[in-house]
């Protein structure tokens, strides 16, 4: 089945035009009739719309010519902006926006001949860790329907795992592509920050978002890492940078590169198992050449503080502009703009409330020193304590997440102990450094564990390296997701 | 931090945010339990200490300025809620002080 194959199978199959980019298409759609009604990864799916792209790119293919990604189905998180087509970030507020111009990752994809499959679920604004916050449905994990797919790219990643794309775009505040990538048994990429345009991004915390791939394997986030990356005037963000050909490195040697293992992320928190497969990672990763040292991030221990802090603050002025003024839908009968705000604001879920609340609180002028600046320096020291590692090591290894998928509804009321899912992905967010989730083993359960690999600012080729590595030498363990997604299984 | 629900309204007007009696009751307590967390970066020492406000140097790169197209103002209100003659309608915000 084409649905369930990587980026650089289909490549060599359209190439050489033993497939069409129509019948790939149709294969992606045969698979979303199967499984949707119980996956539920999508907000808006554009059938008719992949079929004419689809058709394009085979006209492209035909004539030999074709761009990388030429008939490739991408689905899309959304919260990034697609011309024309609804952006509803999971909100009630933005249900019937469409923008009038493409995200600049969304411009690039195009130029590279993706075809759009459809628009994923997230929770509301990107605010949350399970895709249980999404205003309209849950969506649920494809390897076992009672469990969150993770989140906030829970749409994105669940529709990768279950065949309903070949790959997808998601953006990572805290670990929102990673964390739902460990949760769903596949790849996921947070790049250095800068690397990636935010432009076209619905904001939700402009110094920490970023947008990046999920994918099957580690050479898939490559492809599309090369197609996405590079300065874009539109983004003040935006890095320049000479770009390396992340699919050539991968088949480099990792003889002499030194893994680092910071012992604060082994902590007790972690799940057994969860530590146990960080070690037999590093085993495979010796046996292959590489050096283990153990490391110390001594002010890891402070990353979800500042995390949550910074994030909060930035996050209540962000959703600011959802007033019901120059976008989006306002609620309620109101005869002051006080209450048309509040009314139209009323909308939001508690997550967002949540967050608006804290970030309003800690901005205030007695609060913003003790809070929010603090955050800002202790975020400097956790970008000292990364500096000081990587003087010793290539790359750092760690779990993704302390536990594997929990259930639906399990912490959803319980936000702290919620947050605590992404205590060792927004570390990587923090110091903007690249960070890659891949799987590395499975429970006696059944469910995916993931790993993360962090490297240095810009140095993504050696972290893309390392995983794929990793995965050739682990290929045999390797589980398909689809395996286990039956249709109304 | 205790936040009382007083406290917890005044933010919510602040931020011009509407809550539920549901969201009124449960907030405060999950508010208060996420502020007791981040307590602990009091005790890290912080003295002469930049704050990091974006991860990465070498951003800002200033480009030419170019004179492009840019979004027509048909397209630029398309999703506004209420738009009469160009313009964003909203109610009323200075009443009328005397009748002429």
């Amino acid at each position: 089945m084409f649905s369930s194959m990587t980026i650089s199978q289909l490549r060599t199959l359209l190439r050489a035009r033993e497939v069409s980019a129509e019948e790939v298409v149709i294969s992606v759609f045969d698979q979303i009739d199967k499984v949707e009604g119980d996956i539920e990864a999508y907000v808006t799916l554009c059938r008719s719309e992949a079929l004419v792209q689809a058709k394009r790119a085979d006209a492209l293919l035909k004539e030999g010519n074709a761009p990388d990604l030429c008939g490739i189905p991408i689905a899309i998180k959304d919260n990034i902006s697609t011309a024309g087509l609804k952006t509803t970030c999971a909100s009630r507020i933005l249900d019937d926006y469409v923008p009038p111009f493409d995200a600049t990752v969304v411009t690039k994809l195009k130029e590279a001949g993706v075809v759009i499959v459809g628009k994923t679920n997230l929770d509301e604004f990107a605010l949350g860790s399970s895709t249980e916050n999404s205003q309209f449905h849950v969506t649920r994990n494809p390897w076992d329907r009672s469990r969150v797919p993770g989140g906030s790219s829970g749409g994105s990643a669940a529709a990768v795992a279950a065949g309903e794309a070949i790959a997808a775009l998601g953006s990572d505040t805290g670990g929102s592509i990673r964390q739902p990538a460990a949760f769903c048994g596949i790849v996921g990429l947070k790049p250095t920050y800068g690397l990636v345009s935010r432009y076209g991004l619905i904001p939700a915390a402009p110094s920490l978002d970023h947008v990046g791939p999920l994918t099957r394997d580690v050479r898939d986030a490559a492809l599309v890492l090369q197609a996405i990356a590079g300065w874009d005037g539109k983004d003040p963000t935006s890095v320049q940078k000479e770009l390396p050909n992340y699919e050539a490195v991968l088949s480099e040697d990792i003889t002499g590169l030194v893994v680092g293992l910071p012992k604060e992320l082994l902590d007790n928190e972690l799940d057994p198992e969860a530590k146990e497969a960080i070690f037999g990672v590093a085993n495979v990763l010796e046996s292959l050449g590489a050096r283990v040292e153990a490391i110390s991030l001594p002010h890891a221990e402070y990353a979800m503080a500042s995390f949550y802090l910074i994030a909060s603050a930035e996050i209540s002025s962000s959703l600011a502009c959802f007033d019901g003024v120059r976008l989006g839908k306002r609620y309620g009968e109101a005869k002051d703009t006080t209450s048309m705000f509040m009314k139209t604001r009323g909308q939001l879920g508690i997550e967002a409330k949540r967050r608006i609340l804290v970030g309003t609180a800690i901005l205030q002028e007695d609060n913003y020193t003790t809070y929010f600046v603090k955050a800002q320096k202790v975020r400097t020291k956790i970008r000292e304590d990364f500096q000081q590692a990587f003087g010793r090591c290539d790359v750092i290894l760690s779990p993704t997440t302390p536990t594997p998928a929990f259930t639906l509804g399990h912490k959803l009321d319980r936000p702290v102990i919620m947050y605590k899912s992404d205590v060792y992905t927004s570390l990587a967010n923090l110091a903007g450094i690249p960070a890659l989730s891949v799987p590395c083993g499975y429970t006696e359960g059944g469910l995916p564990l993931g790993m993360q690999i962090m490297g240095k600012p810009f140095d993504e080729a050696t972290v893309l390296k390392v995983g794929h590595l990793y995965e050739q030498q682990t290929a045999s363990e390797r589980r398909l997701p689809q395996k286990e997604v039956k249709a109304n299984g | 931090m205790e936040l009382s629900l007083k406290e917890m309204e005044e933010l919510a007007l602040i931020a011009r945010l509407y809550l539920t009696e549901e969201e009124k009751k449960i907030l405060p307590q999950q508010i208060s339990s996420i502020l007791d967390m981040v307590h602990s970066l009091e005790t890290v020492d912080t003295e002469d200490v930049e704050p990091t406000i974006y991860p990465i140097t070498g951003s800002g790169v200033l480009r030419e300025d170019e004179i492009l197209p840019s979004l027509a103002v048909k397209d630029a209100l398309a999703n506004g809620p209420d738009i009469v003659d160009g313009y964003f309608r909203v109610p009323r915000i200075i009443e009328e002080e005397y009748e002429s």
